[in-house]
């Protein structure tokens, strides 16, 4: 059994949506399903892993909106048809890869056939998030199960506790309103570099691998210090490493995946490497085998 | 959309058609939207089984659960008396609310998880260090007061201040169906072996938002009503392989009916400390009670047992009239009831959140009211709208880390 990555979709904010994350994932979400074939009453789960909504809302969870805009089985029960279940994971920057494990899982088990992973990021508008450093941007990609060999592979992660004094994301009273406040670090990028490079290195002698035998390595965050200590630690060099969109945050890896997949280097790999290092600090990685 | 009872109807009798003369069909038609395993075609939930055939044969088990409760109580009485207006709403009588915890200033849905975490791993064997998954669904994320932290996920906090440094970490949020959402994930992780040990865990500091609907409510109609059921409160369960796959967790499923994704909605306060959350509570109630009969007996249905063979059934907790009217709904529609009166405990912890199964939970287990071998339903209404139920049977380890025996 393999878990297949279909249709990855990246949509960036025009001058009329760059403001509503929600928006941005219906979009992604759709295209996604249109490039597959699929239509939304096919899609038993939904997760979404998007960080900056609208609104900063904390309640609901942003999937089942995503999932009644995309018209994904919102109705009541009745018969003859099956819902749709959709709920949010978060993990920072690394809120994709694991919603992936999350969706291999219930793929692996046979739960379900097809998992709707979306993201998306924006400004939460309402002046409530002065100089955010994103661009507004949502994206999507559909997991599928297939009997075959190949697709994600075991995955590994690691953490560096530092409490957020790298990155971190707060809402709070400043100035008598509540407000986003991003605090971004000098050093953020070189601490998830490294402990980037630790989940690789589990990985790799998890599976008795050598940086040698991946082909191609999807990574996130698109940072030029991130890309260095990880590479240098790994031993992988940056012709190998494809990243994409410099201020995206959960939707980074989904734009460094879109790019590999339409410059045909995922699909001429023999192996390839997912990776995301994301605040707390912690790190993600995974083998996919196209 | 019809109404529920004609739909029921008929549903009833397309499942048995389909189940009982053309499986292969059904199971075609299912396939082509993306189901597969052993689940009924024509079922509406999401279902995982234990055991679930040769790609998840194993079977979770709760082994634990804590909370953390702050100490100080607000009476609905004191609450009422400090809105900014008249309201003249008799709110314990209107919700059966007559108390609930409140945080000193001290908690936060930091502490109150990590409280509870640790809590519950100590009715267990297990230490920090033995924990594969960490999953924090907490609706509200507080930490240092009224600061929400969105980023990194309260997961990587609640690890490391519990020493679970070597758990893979991660939130999910479902709104008050958080928690039994991180046990659906943890029951796939556990069945298939993929990990041996999990913890869910939230904390709720949600006192906040119930200050804030105290300044804002004017009369019965005001959509911040519910904001004034809140308690705060922290909660956690461990879930693990089942030793020799003994019945443990036997079916989850979960659903979300998302065209009621609107009718409750929580943002942090433009100009005030803390969140603020409005309710359309009467047509969340009525979606509610229409469509938990429904999905239940699916659920019943995949475990397969009656609703009398259930011995305790713990609901989200809204407010007693809801549970009571939502249960006589069940009873009437499934034909029966379980063996003991609905769990409510919104009375004195009032709404907890993602918390209140659990902290209803532990009521029961301390209690001793829940036996070894006793079938429990954990049924989730929560915000989305998400409807789900977690069946499992508690074994006389669960029981006895309350210190009951059999």
């Amino acid at each position: 059994m393999a878990t297949r990555l279909e249709g990855v979709t990246v949509t960036t904010g025009g001058w009329r949506r760059s403001h509503s994350a929600l928006r941005l994932a219906v979009d992604a979400a759709r295209q996604t399903l249109e490039r597959t074939g699929r239509t939304p009453d096919q899609i038993p789960l939904l997760i979404y892993t998007g960080l900056f909504r609208d609104r900063n809302l904390g309640e609901p969870a942003l999937a089942p909106m995503i999932q009644e805009d995309l018209g994904a089985n919102p109705e009541d029960p009745h018969s003859g048809r099956r819902g749709t279940f959709s709920f949010d994971i978060s993990n920072g920057g690394g809120g994709v890869l694991s919603a992936l494990e999350v969706a291999d899982r219930f793929l692996r088990a046979g739960t379900v056939d097809v998992v709707l992973v979306v993201s998306s990021d924006a400004n939460p508008g309402h002046g409530l998030a002065p100089g955010f450093p994103f661009d507004p941007a949502g994206g999507a990609v559909l997991c599928t199960r297939s009997d075959g060999p190949g697709g994600l592979g075991a995955f590994s992660w690691a953490t560096d506790p530092d409490d957020g004094s790298s990155f971190r994301a707060t809402v709070g009273e400043r100035t008598g309103s509540n407000v986003l406040t991003i605090h971004h670090a000098t050093d953020y990028a070189e601490r998830a570099g490294r402990v980037a490079a630790a989940a690789v290195q589990r990985l790799f002698d998890q599976e008795s691998l050598k940086p040698i035998d991946v082909d191609v390595v999807v990574a996130s965050p698109n940072d030029d210090g991130f890309r260095q200590v990880f590479g240098d630690e790994v031993g992988i060099e940056d012709e190998r490493i494809v990243s994409a969109g410099a201020r995206l945050h959960t939707v980074s890896f989904l734009a460094g995946l879109e790019t590999a997949v339409t410059s045909g280097r995922l699909a001429r790999s023999r192996k390839a490497l997912f990776v995301c290092a994301s605040a707390g600090v912690t790190a993600g990685a995974v083998l996919f085998t196209p | 959309m019809g109404t529920c009872s004609p739909r029921h109807g008929v549903g009833d009798r397309v499942h048995r058609t389909v189940s009982g003369l053309l499986p292969l069909v059904a199971r075609a038609l299912a396939k082509d939207r993306g189901f597969v395993g052993t689940v009924a075609p024509s079922q509406w939930l999401l279902v995982e089984h234990s055991p679930g055939g040769d790609a998840a044969p194993g079977v979770a088990r709760i082994a634990a659960v804590g909370r953390a409760l702050p100490p100080a109580r607000v009476s609905t009485d004191e609450l009422m008396a400090s809105t900014r207006h008249r309201t003249r709403i008799d709110l314990e009588r209107l919700t059966g609310v007559h108390e609930r915890r409140v945080g000193d200033g001290t908690d936060d849905s930091f502490t109150l998880a990590v409280k509870a975490a640790v809590d519950c791993l100590a009715h267990t064997s297990y230490g920090p260090e033995d924990l594969d998954v960490v999953i924090s669904c907490s609706i509200t994320k507080f930490r240092d007061g009224l600061t929400q932290w969105l980023d990194p996920p309260m997961s990587v906090a609640v690890a490391q201040a519990i020493g679970a440094t070597s758990a893979t970490t991660f939130d999910v949020s479902n709104a008050c169906a958080g928690m039994l959402t991180g046990v659906f994930i943890l029951n796939d992780w556990i069945r298939q072996g993929a990990i041996r040990t999990g913890l869910v865990v939230s904390g709720e500091f949600i006192s906040s938002l119930a200050r804030n609907a105290a300044r804002h409510v004017r009369n019965i109609m005001s959509r911040e009503l519910a904001s004034l059921t809140l308690g705060d409160a922290g909660a956690a369960m461990l879930v693990e392989r089942s030793p020799d796959d003994k019945p443990g967790i036997t079916v989850t499923g979960f659903t979300t009916i998302a065209e009621h994704s609107r009718l409750c909605v929580a943002y942090p306060s433009s100009h005030e400390p803390g969140a603020r959350m409005f309710t359309r509570s009467q047509a969340l109630q009525v979606a509610a009670i229409r469509d938990t009969p429904i999905l239940l007996r699916e659920a019943l249905e995949a475990a397969g047992l009656e609703i009398e063979d259930i011995d305790h059934v713990v609901p989200h907790q809204t407010s007693t009239r809801a549970i009571r009217k939502g249960m006589a709904h069940v009873t009437q529609a499934l034909g029966g009831e379980p063996t003991h009166p609905v769990v409510v405990t919104v009375d004195h912890y009032g709404n907890t959140a993602s918390t209140s199964h659990t902290v209803a939970l532990v009521d029961e287990l301390e209690a001793g009211r829940i036996r070894p071998g006793d079938t429990v339903a954990l049924v989730a209404l929560a915000s989305g709208l998400v409807i789900g139920v977690v069946l499992f049977r508690a074994d006389e380890n669960l029981v006895q880390s309350y210190g009951h025996a059999s």
